[in-house]
């Protein structure tokens, strides 16, 4: 086949065919390379403010808002890619948006923010801009031009169309007169808020914060937040649910509490929080975002609500002026970048910050470069019947402790295996950790139905599971110096992974059994390999866990079930510590003589556990110890024990108990108060438990009602004993006592 | 019309009487073209007879070397503006955070003889 075709239109077809070749390759370039492979974040960054000064006036702001002021770049509860305590947990969604353009720290953005807060679109974009510049005036302690920024992008942003963007500088506007005290100006901003803001609640809950400050600080309660809070009950009443409401309500009664504790003539007054955020070589963390945030908001995820958020300045020092009385935790905002390399220490309080009307208090952060592990490292396979870790020695570093965990179906868990190791090295014997003690967990696949998790059954002896370790450096005081858990996140930091597999026993039948998961049939295996062999420590290592599993599932109370259940357990564990004497079997040995009220067994196993036990951290020990002896009237044994417990314990967990048993010897609320106060309680079981404004709430409503202290003794006198004092002595009359009842029991 | 009827004839001359054909130097350069436009029209104005099939498979060829030439230049690089390209994840192991990429592909490249 042939056609015939001039060769001037074969020269248009060819015109056209390039044509269109053209336009298809300028549309789609292939990735330009704006920040990516092969450019670094500086040559980015200039490519970025090259094309800013050489655009137009309006391409230039354009340029701005795209580059610099876009991603929630002034809600500092969200513009950063991590946030962290000092637990030196990740906390936040981890996932996280890598360099997708140059990321400018705030002191580059500087003049680029100051042209766009003056000459920028009124917008959300003006208000972020307003309220960066606003933080970075704050860190240079120019507090007046902080605020004008504000007062002046306010002005320029129409408040009926950008309502969102309007309130939040109003807020940041009202929050800056807090701080500063300017109160006459705090109160106008307040009536504004007010004025604006009838029906949004979020904001005037937020605003109610901050007339807090003033309430304190003046001992008199404003007229305006008075108002408010009726206001906010009766809408609260109708509420119905969502986790919104839920921290609405929570707000609310914190609101409450505090207006009443002013009330009650005991206002401590208001601490400026300071600090400086650096690491050990003297680098500072500079525009991290800093939160002091309330015990009553760790149980959510950071939120732009919370009154303490600001920013670090150049020097990574950080003011938070006038803050309410509490208790708070210092938590940071970082980018994936800024902390690669660095461990936050954890601190030995747990990082708590009580604030009871001091002046002043100072919060620094250092963090601290990672403790190297040489081995095991990199999914090492263990045969031999020891596992000798080493690690690099730390300078000053007078103990190690060394921690080994485990995958389990959802997460993983580890434990203190060794403690106070005075080298940079330890072996531990394969048998020892096989023993080790794991807590069980369980799972529910797609039927919803709980399942006991094999994995943390088996534990330590899963030859298969894959292992791994960390270890902590302390000085001669106990402080932690550094630890091998920290920021890793560049080549150079991985090629030492703390896994291995500890290989040093055979698997039995019953074990493959039970890690397929069919824990009935395992069972029944480990007890014909236990009847073949009375020596099998193993086998009846794991029919105790199983016994502890299916118990678990059953829950207490289960009946004759669970009874000769615990029974069979107890038996079996008392042969176990004949062949493997540890301190968690003499333990659980302790609590069942417990829960049976035998005393003289209880003390027994107890000591012996207690003998075995390596931690430093006695005060669980001695807070149930306390409340055995409180069970048997022993009244001053218990108080010793739980003194004791409280000193040892920072999370203060028996503070309720030995409040509880004060007030059954017949002390005043006053007393329990003082204590309440000393040794708050940091075990935040479903939310903190705020004992001292409960025994002043008590106190309050003790005022015009008779026999009302009798009453009191007298339920803590029955749950001192180890009777019920909740439900079913609670009267209607007292809700405050009910309360206190009702968190009794989450005393454990 | 039939031009040999001597009426019909005498009646057509005396009608194209007043007819001069002068174009006689533009026809002749057109089909025998001597200047150098005149040869570049005609060169222009060529037809060409090309067979379909080979002229086809040849183009077919090209077009697909010159889309595997430029896949090859360019491997899988992300599409501009797709947000998920550019996302990491951070994950917690042993108590450190690490990218989750960075330590899937540590972990492929070691041996895991534990898993077999």
């Amino acid at each position: 086949m042939k056609i015939r075709v001039k060769i001037k239109h074969l020269a248009y077809g060819a015109g056209l065919l390039l044509a269109v070749i053209l336009a298809v390759a300028v549309m789609a370039k292939p990735p330009q390379n704006m920040a990516g492979a092969g450019q670094t974040g500086a040559e980015a960054k200039e490519q970025v403010l090259r094309k800013i000064a050489a655009a137009g006036a309006e391409e230039k702001l354009k340029l701005i808002e795209e580059y610099m002021l876009k991603d929630d770049s002034a809600d500092l509860s969200r513009a950063y890619d991590m946030y962290i305590e000092s637990t030196g947990m990740m906390y936040g969604g981890g996932v996280v948006d890598v360099a997708k353009k140059p990321v400018f720290s705030l002191d580059e953005k500087l003049p680029y923010l100051e042209q766009y807060a003056a000459e920028g679109k009124p917008g959300p974009e003006l208000a972020a801009a307003a309220k960066l510049l606003s933080y970075h005036y704050q860190g240079e302690g120019q507090q007046e031009k902080a605020a004008k920024v504000l007062a002046e992008a306010r002005k320029r942003l129409h408040s009926s169309t950008a309502v969102y963007a309007s309130n939040e500088l109003l807020l940041m506007q009202a929050q800056l007169a807090a701080g500063q005290k300017q109160y006459d100006t705090l109160l106008k901003l307040c009536a504004e808020i007010i004025d604006r803001n009838a029906a949004n609640d979020d904001i005037l809950v937020r605003m109610s914060e901050l007339l807090a400050q003033y309430a304190i600080e003046k001992g008199e309660v404003p007229q305006t937040l008075e108002l408010l809070r009726s206001d906010l009950e009766q809408k609260s009443s109708r509420m119905t649910s969502g986790q919104a409401v839920q921290i609405q309500k929570e707000e609310l009664r914190g609101i409450t509490d505090r207006l009443k504790k002013i009330a009650s003539g005991r206002p401590a007054g208001l601490t400026d929080v300071s600090g400086t955020i650096a690491k050990a070589n003297g680098e500072p963390l500079a525009y991290a975002g800093v939160f002091l945030r309330r015990d009553d908001d760790l149980n959510h995820s950071m939120a732009g609500f919370e009154p303490y958020q600001t920013i670090t300045n150049e020097k990574g020092e950080y003011a938070f002026k006038g803050v309410v009385p509490g208790r708070y935790k210092l938590y940071l905002g970082v980018n994936a970048s800024q902390l690669n390399g660095w461990t936050w220490p954890e601190q030995r309080d747990g990082g708590w910050i009580d604030l009871n009307g001091q002046q002043a208090a100072v919060e620094n952060v250092t963090f601290q470069p990672l403790l190297e592990l040489r081995e095991p490292v990199n999914n090492a396979i263990v045969k031999d019947s020891s596992i000798a870790f080493a690690w690099e020695p730390v300078q000053g570093a007078a103990y190690y402790n060394l921690s080994v965990g485990i995958k389990l179906k959802s997460g993983s868990t580890s434990r203190v295996v060794r403690r106070g190791i005075s080298v940079p090295e330890v072996r531990i014997q394969a048998d020892d950790l096989y023993y080790e003690y794991t807590g069980i967990s369980g799972f529910s696949e797609g039927s919803g139905q709980l399942t006991i998790d094999p994995l943390s059954l088996l534990g330590y002896a899963n030859t298969d599971n894959q292992m791994t370790w960390d270890v902590a450096a302390y000085d001669a005081g106990g402080r932690m110096l550094t630890r091998s858990g920290g920021y890793r996140l560049d080549e150079r930091l991985t090629d030492r992974l703390p896994f291995f597999y500890l290989k040093a026993r055979e698997m039995t039948e019953a074990d493959r059994t039970l890690l397929s998961g069919d824990l009935k049939k395992a069972e029944a295996m480990y007890r014909a390999d236990y009847r073949k062999d009375p020596d099998d420590a193993h086998s009846l290592h794991m029919i105790i866990r199983l016994l502890q599993g299916t118990m678990m599932l059953e829950g207490k109370g289960a009946g004759e079930a669970e009874e000769s259940l615990l029974a069979e357990q107890t038996r079996l564990l008392r042969q176990l510590v004949k062949l493997h004497p540890a301190a968690w079997y003499y333990d659980m040995l302790a609590q069942q003589a417990f829960d049976r009220a035998d005393w003289d067994e209880y003390r027994r196993y107890d000591e012996l556990a207690a003998a075995l036990d390596t931690s430093e951290d006695t005060g669980y020990r001695d807070g149930t110890r306390a409340i055995a002896f409180m069970r048997q009237q022993k009244w001053d044994e218990a108080a010793a024990s739980f003194q004791k417990s409280l000193e040892n314990d920072p999370s203060h967990r028996f503070i309720g108990a030995y409040i509880a048993l004060t007030i059954a010897r017949g002390s005043p609320l006053e007393t329990a108060a003082a204590l309440a106060e000393k040794y708050p309680d940091r075990m935040s079981y479903s939310g903190p438990i705020h004992w001292d404004e409960l025994l002043l709430a008590m106190k309050r409503e003790a005022a015009g009602q008779d026999g009302y202290f009798q009453t009191l003794r007298q339920r803590a006198g029955l749950y001192v004993r180890g009777g019920e004092a909740g439900g079913e002595r609670s009267s209607s009359s007292s809700p405050a006592m009910n309360r206190f009842f009702e968190q009794l029991k989450q005393v454990k | 019309m039939d031009l040999n009827r001597p009426d019909v004839k005498r009646e057509l001359d005396r009608e194209l009487a007043g007819l001069r054909f002068g174009n006689r130097q533009n026809v002749l350069e057109r089909t025998h073209p001597n200047s150098l436009p005149g040869r570049l029209r005609a060169w222009w104005n060529k037809e060409l007879e090309l067979p379909v099939v080979p002229i086809g498979a040849a183009l077919l060829l090209l077009l697909t070397a010159a889309f595997l030439y430029r896949a090859a230049l360019y491997p899988k690089g992300p599409l501009p503006g797709s947000e998920t390209a550019f996302k990491r994840e951070l994950v917690e192991e042993a108590g450190s955070v690490y990218w989750k990429d960075d330590l899937e592909r540590r972990l492929a490249l070691l041996e895991n003889p534990g898993q077999n």
